[in-house]
């Protein structure tokens, strides 16, 4: 059946790493627009969801960099990061490896995939898994797209990816969801972060909400690399969302900069029963 | 230079727990298996945040660097700034 949810969020790590350090004003909000989204995905009754995420140096590196790359695994291990940091304790997250070998053999209809049995989740995953699915039953099929060092692929083919999806999962019997994770503008680990490009995180969030393709497809690298950050990158996955949602809007959550998770705290959520203007 | 072995290395030594305690215990013959300038060793050996940073490697790479050495945020941060100011660098 089509998909039954489309989302996308940040994933930064201070969200749950240094959760407190954000004054009330911003953290309340944002907090309660998560569990806004964790209300809407437990009402889409999943069978399982796709995580579209960007890696960290996690599972990939440049002697074999996957543009994309789909998990098959029956289970997942996460976080890599310690539980200090991220303060998330070590868990297992289902996978299911049939669906995810169906879902795969669709897709490469029309996009390359690389997969990948062995795939662990860093922050990328496990930040807005622990804030939507806690309990960790609800199956979850990764898709990492590179966001990490060029050549990427461009925004278009992001594009592209989530459109092969959408195809790929039409005539599944499984209820399925999509959620992003990732960007918008930031600066990780390195002595500007913290700083958010609110104006540029805006102009984004405004072609994802109205699922403006033409909009979408024209952000270039280097652009990104000035206004959004490297971190901006990973706008790659809120793209492939909008692909996946073949023209269908979006509703805003929330978007605000929350200097303490050194992002603006931006959540959106897909109207699929509504096509864009 | 070389910077991908420099990377690699680090992608290695954080990411492969087995490989990072080898590096722990004998930081000098673990590093001869890289393709490595003497002083790309040497800031690795020492854990030179800041001459890694003004190499180019992947600041999420040097961070995880950073967490195995126990280098706390601050003075990771205070270590790139460093960088920048010495190589004229505006943030």
């Amino acid at each position: 059946m089509p998909l039954v949810f489309a989302a996308a969020a940040n994933h930064a790590p201070g969200i749950t790493g240094r959760r407190y350090r954000a004054p009330e004003a911003e953290r309340e909000p944002f907090f309660a627009a998560y569990a806004e989204l964790k209300r809407k995905l437990d009402a889409a009754r999943l069978d399982a969801l796709v995580v579209i995420a960007a890696d960290h140096f996690t599972n990939f590196f440049m002697n074999n960099m996957p543009a994309f790359c789909i998990g098959l695994a029956d289970r997942y291990r996460g976080p890599v990061e310690s539980s200090s940091l991220l303060k998330i304790e070590p868990t297992e997250v289902p996978g299911d490896q049939r669906l995810a070998r169906a879902i795969a053999a669709g897709m490469m209809q029309e996009v390359d995939l690389s997969y990948s049995e062995e795939l662990v989740f860093d922050h990328g995953v496990m930040v807005p898994l622990h804030l939507l699915t806690p309990d960790m039953i609800l199956p979850v099929v990764p898709i990492f797209i590179n966001c990490l060092t060029g050549p990427r692929a461009p925004a278009a083919r992001c594009y592209e990816l989530g459109r092969a999806l959408r195809r790929a999962t039409a005539g599944l019997p499984e209820r399925i969801g999509v959620l992003g994770s990732g960007g918008l503008s930031h600066w990780p680990a390195v002595p500007a972060s913290g700083r958010v490009n609110a104006a540029w995180d805006e102009e984004f969030l405004d072609a994802f909400l109205k699922n403006d393709r033409e909009r979408l497809v024209a952000y270039r690298d280097d652009e990104i690399d000035a206004a959004g950050g490297p971190g901006g990158q990973e706008i790659r996955t809120w793209i492939a969302v909008a692909g996946a949602m073949e023209g269908r809007t979006s509703e805003k959550l929330i978007y605000l900069p929350i200097p303490a998770y050194a992002v603006g705290g931006c959540i959106a959520v897909g109207n699929l029963e509504k096509r864009a203007a | 230079m070389s910077l991908y072995q420099v990377q690699k290395f680090i992608f290695e030594a954080t990411g492969d727990r087995r490989l990072g305690d080898l590096f722990d215990r004998d930081p000098e013959s673990f590093l001869t298996g890289y393709a490595l300038t003497a002083r790309e060793k040497t800031a690795l050996a020492h854990l030179d945040i800041g001459t890694l940073y003004l190499m180019g490697v992947h600041p999420h790479l040097l961070l995880s660097l950073a967490v195995k050495g126990k280098i706390h945020w601050p003075d990771y941060i205070a270590a790139l700034q460093r960088a920048d100011e010495a190589a004229g660098r505006e943030v």
